[in-house]
């Protein structure tokens, strides 16, 4: 299997850096690991979120359609002297079938067709244990931000709202809307994301 | 992994550390403020600030530490609550004894966090109570060792069995209920020294 991303990751370079996204201390703060939490990151890319969970006592499992991403993961991971399981998907084919307390996304739901994704995300929320999080960052359309200079036709971003939609019956421990400046293809550009943190919980409050 | 092998030196290291965050006042406490540390003592940081709750302080903390060292895990100390809200934070390195505990004190201005809205595992708890007594054991503190206490949170009391027999039963269940090797190497190594009563010579 070869994507774009093959291309990008196959240099030494990492080209989203080693530092974890912000959305993982948030994540941290919202479920510390009081034991080896089972945290899936969906499209890991070369695995810079993913290392940081296992890094801090997470137990992870990482996937992406990039084997070259896979390759950087495990080889970021050997470095940090830790473990993480990792391997090659396609997150549009692939389907859980064990359960995670936490699953983890940044900047890749945008590759889900749309008219896969509330069966996607059916399967994701069966397979999340009670109290678990989905930690999920996506990129927004608006029509009053330019598409960026290197965006992807195979790129469907999503509309605002939409993906708290698909969790009307969790709690929604965190969303927020960003407009934020992007460098990414050398001419800089802006992205609108909507970041979610929501909770699978049937307890009282 | 890290080798911290003053720890004074490594305490003020996460006091720097944790001053990049805005939590007000951040204050090393407890033997290490004291100069009345050895190489058993863990490392007692009090945070004050009033612009949030003790839990959102306290986790601001751990997310800072985070940034840089590596965690093995994390627990609460309940029963203190609600006045005093203590995580410990485990790092993986080499003195397994050298744990943090971020402390923060109850702050009227916010309701207080019940024992339920903290996540904690059973397994990951005893580890740390198994830990924090053989400290006291080997440090010959038995006024300071809660063997017995936690002894019965596991089995029926029996009042006949010695220390050493409880503090090995325990890990026997650790050992069974438990995939965590770093931890349970590291508490075998701790245990094979109680039973020579010699005292541990950690890693510098």
């Amino acid at each position: 299997m070869f994507n774009q991303y093959d291309k990008k990751y196959a240099t030494k370079k990492f080209y989203w850096g080693k530092e974890p996204t912000s959305l993982c201390y948030k994540t941290l703060e919202m479920f510390p690991p009081v034991k080896p939490i089972k945290l899936l990151d969906v499209g890991c890319g070369e695995g810079r979120n993913a290392v940081f969970f296992a890094r801090n006592g997470y137990d992870v499992t990482a996937f992406d359609l990039a084997s070259a991403g896979v390759e950087k993961t495990k080889q970021l991971a050997e470095e940090a002297g830790v473990s993480v399981n990792a391997f090659v998907a396609d997150m549009n084919e692939y389907r859980l079938t064990e359960n995670f307390d936490i699953i983890f996304s940044t900047g890749t739901l945008h590759y889900i067709p749309e008219e896969i994704r509330k069966e996607l995300f059916q399967n994701y929320k069966e397979h999340t244990n009670e109290n678990g999080l989905h930690v999920f960052s996506v990129f927004v359309k608006k029509p009053f931000i330019e598409p960026a200079p290197d965006s992807e036709s195979t790129a469907k971003k999503w509309i605002s709202g939409e993906l708290m939609n698909y969790y009307h019956d969790w709690k929604i421990e965190h969303s927020i809307e960003e407009i934020f400046d992007c460098m990414s293809g050398g001419i800089p550009h802006k992205h609108v994301s909507n970041r979610i943190i929501a909770r699978k919980f049937s307890g009282e409050l | 992994m890290e080798n911290y092998s003053n720890p004074r030196k490594f305490a003020f290291k996460i006091i720097e550390l944790l001053k990049t965050t805005d939590i007000k006042q951040i204050k090393l406490v407890g033997s290490l403020s004291e100069n009345n540390f050895d190489e058993y003592s863990d490392i007692d940081i009090e945070l004050n600030d009033n612009k949030q709750s003790p839990v959102e302080n306290i986790n601001i903390a751990l997310n800072s530490i985070s940034k840089k060292y590596d965690i093995l895990f994390s627990d609460w100390a309940k029963s203190l609550l609600p006045d005093k809200y203590v995580l410990s934070v485990f790092l993986k390195q080499k003195n397994i004894f050298r744990f943090i505990d971020l402390t923060c004190f109850k702050d009227a201005n916010f309701s207080d966090t019940t024992r339920d809205q903290l996540p904690q595992d059973k397994i990951y708890h005893i580890f740390k109570l198994w830990i924090c007594n053989a400290k006291q054991e080997i440090r010959n503190r038995h006024d300071r060792n809660f063997i017995d206490l936690l002894f019965v949170k596991l089995f029926i009391n029996n009042d006949s069995i010695s220390n050493k027999t409880k503090f090995e039963k325990v890990l026997d269940w650790l050992h069974t209920n438990s995939d965590n090797n770093y931890l349970l190497k590291e508490c075998d190594r701790i245990m094979d020294k109680i039973n020579d009563n010699i005292p541990i010579t950690l890693a510098k």
